[in-house]
Order: structure tokens, then C-alpha cells, then sequence
């Protein structure tokens, strides 16, 4: 039996008002505001603003609003899985840049600052059949630095005509050294002929 | 035709089947965009919140636990979405430009504008522990023990809040209602 003490079961009171009671608590409280006019008023004034309230806070949405809702969700879905697939590929840039980066710039700074040429004694690797083969070839370089890529295709016009594909030019850098002979071989700069020579 | 269940839909979607998540939006649409608009009381703020509460929804739709409801689970991820945009509107608009339910006679919609502005401004006066929950109260369809799951709070602490903001709002609107 739900007791006449008001402020003891306001949270029953609510929870009747709301429909919230089991049927044995119902009937309790059903028996209880038979006999109690202040809780019934209490419990009309909630049912009331509630009622208030859901008029007040009943927004109809623009008409059609809901007939493209879903599809403009589909829509977001996937452009978010296009937009979550695309960092991987600058993920890679932005995290692998710096290193690329700096890479690169050390790579152009040797290049450049050591007093690299290409010893007269330069050679061209040409593959055959599989096999690579080194044979030397004077490259004509300028006084100091890479010789022109005239330079280094010239001589490949030189080969004996059995040779049908040049699968890379090796170009044998020199050690700290400096251009001695023999040189001591320190880089091998590889440039591969995709297609052949 | 077969009706599937929210969790058939759910298994359906995780397993592959996208285009069943359309069901389901559809199905809570109406319901999320309601509590989203209450809350913001701007029809542009509370579209956002409603799309980006089922976008987030499919993407976290592994995380989603079955014992709940999946309404239930929608309202929290809404409620979070309300929250973060109502601190960047800084205040709830007043929404005096929504409609209401109008009537025939001009007089009464008059009346009855001026009192449902004057409810929501009584309700936008609330502390926001107590708004969260007659917000979610409106529409009758969350039980108390949804409504702590939705906010996080415990049952005590649902009733004892709606409690006090119904008995301030019947206060302050007592010449009202």
C-alpha cells in the first residue's frame, strides 16, 4: 500500500503518471488517489504539463524532408569511406615525406658537393640473355662532373650490333679516394632502360 | 513481406549488405531528427546532428552492443551530437519561427504560440542535466532505465531530475497551464 507520506513516493507518483508502474503498484496507487485529493491534483498537474510540453516541442519537418533523408545518409557514408581511404596514400606523404624528402636532398647533396665524375674508365653494364656483362667503353665527360647523356649513349651506338638490349647503364662512382686508377668503386649508380636499348 | 528485426538488419549490414542500413534509417529517422530539432531548435543544426548520428552509427555498428536497443544506442550518439553543437551555437535558439499545430481560429494560434514559446523558454531555463531528460521524455517512447543508458546516469538519478525539473516547470508556468 503506497502510504500517505507525499513527499516519500513523488517518484512513484511520476512513474504513475508516466505509465511506468507495474500493475500490482498501479492498483496501489490507484487506491491511493481515490483517497488522496492532493496527490490527485499533483498527479493531474504533471499529465498536464506533459501534455504542455509535447505541444510545445512538436516540430514538423519541411515537407519531403524525410523522403531523401536516407539517401543523403547513403550518400555521406560513402563519400566518408572515399575520404578514409585517400589518407592512406597521403598518410604515406605526409609521415614518409620527411624521410623521402631528406633522403632526396642528401642524395642531390653528395651528388653535388663531392667531387664525383665519372672516371674515364667508366663502364657499361649491358645485359644479355639474362647475363650481365661490364664492358668497358670510354665515356667522354666534361672536366668534372657527369658526362652528358650524349656522352653516355654514344658508345652504345658503338656495341657490336649483336647486342639488341641494354637493360641498364652502370655508372661506377669513385671512393673518398678521389679519381685514382684502378678506382676504388665506393656507389654504383644504376639507370635502368625500361625498354631496352 | 517479412518485417526484419533492428538486429537482423544490424547482422545484415556488418556481414556486408549495406543497403539494409537503409531499413534502418528509415525506420528511426523521424524519432532522432525530433530529439535533435528539440535540442537545438534549429531545423539546419538539428538535419546535421540527425544525418551525422547515422553516419557515425554505421561506422560504429561493430562497437554496438545487442543487449541494448538500438534506438536507445542511436539517442546517445545523438544526445553526444547535441551537446558538442549546441556548444558551438552557444544557446538554444529560440524557435519562434517553428510551427506549431495550428488551429482554425487565429486568435487561439496566437495564444497557443505565445505559450509554447513560453514552454520552451521555460524549458531552455533548466539546468541541462534536467532539459536532457524532459527532452527525452516527450515522446513517451524511452523508459527510465533507457533514459540512464542514453545519458549514462543512474536510474535514481533519471527520476529524481525529471522530477525536479517538471515541479520547476509547473511553477513557473502555473498561469499557463
Amino acid at each position: 500500500m503506497i502510504e500517505n507520506k507525499h513527499e516519500l513516493k513523488v517518484n512513484q507518483l511520476q512513474a504513475y503518471v508516466d505509465g511506468r508502474l507495474d500493475p500490482l503498484q498501479k492498483n496501489k496507487a490507484d487506491v491511493h488517489l481515490k483517497n488522496c485529493q492532493k496527490c490527485r491534483d499533483l498527479a493531474k498537474k504533471l499529465g498536464d504539463l506533459d501534455k504542455a510540453i509535447s505541444r510545445a516541442e512538436y516540430y514538423p519537418a519541411p515537407e519531403g524532408y524525410f523522403n531523401t533523408f536516407s539517401s543523403r545518409v547513403a550518400c555521406s557514408i560513402a563519400q566518408r569511406k572515399m575520404a578514409k581511404a585517400k589518407p592512406q596514400f597521403w598518410g604515406i606523404l605526409r609521415w614518409g615525406g620527411v624521410p623521402i624528402a631528406a633522403a632526396a636532398t642528401l642524395t642531390i647533396l653528395i651528388v653535388i658537393s663531392v667531387n664525383i665524375y665519372i672516371s674515364d674508365k667508366g663502364s657499361i653494364l649491358v645485359e644479355r640473355e639474362g647475363i650481365k656483362t661490364r664492358m668497358a667503353s670510354k665515356i667522354e665527360t666534361t672536366a668534372e662532373g657527369f658526362g652528358s647523356s650524349r656522352d653516355l649513349i654514344e658508345p652504345l651506338a658503338l656495341m657490336p650490333h649483336e647486342i639488341n638490349e641494354v637493360k641498364a647503364i652502370v655508372i661506377y662512382l669513385p671512393g673518398d679516394e678521389g679519381p685514382i686508377h684502378p678506382p676504388e668503386i665506393a656507389t654504383a649508380i644504376e639507370i635502368d632502360i625500361p625498354n631496352g636499348g | 513481406m517479412n518485417v526484419l528485426s533492428d538486429q537482423e538488419l544490424i547482422e545484415k549490414v556488418l556481414s556486408g549488405e549495406d543497403a539494409f542500413y537503409g531499413q534502418l534509417v528509415n525506420r528511426y529517422q523521424r524519432a532522432v531528427y525530433s530529439v535533435a530539432i528539440r535540442y537545438l531548435r534549429q531545423h539546419e543544426a538539428g538535419d546535421d546532428v540527425a544525418q551525422e548520428t547515422f553516419i557515425r552509427a554505421y561506422f560504429s555498428l561493430k562497437t554496438y552492443d545487442n543487449r541494448y536497443r538500438f534506438y536507445t544506442w542511436l539517442l546517445r550518439i545523438t544526445i553526444n551530437l547535441c551537446h558538442d553543437a549546441a556548444k558551438k551555437q552557444q544557446k538554444y535558439i529560440p524557435l519562434n519561427d517553428l510551427q506549431i499545430q495550428a488551429s482554425d481560429n487565429p486568435l487561439e494560434n496566437v495564444a497557443q504560440q505565445d505559450s509554447c514559446n513560453k514552454i520552451r523558454e521555460e524549458i531552455d531555463r533548466l539546468p541541462a542535466d534536467q532539459r536532457d531528460i524532459l527532452l527525452l521524455r516527450v515522446d513517451r517512447e524511452l523508459s527510465y532505465e533507457e533514459i540512464s543508458k542514453v545519458l549514462n546516469i543512474p536510474l535514481g538519478t533519471v527520476m529524481s531530475r525529471l522530477f525536479r525539473g517538471r515541479k520547476t516547470l509547473m511553477e513557473r508556468l502555473k498561469y499557463i497551464i
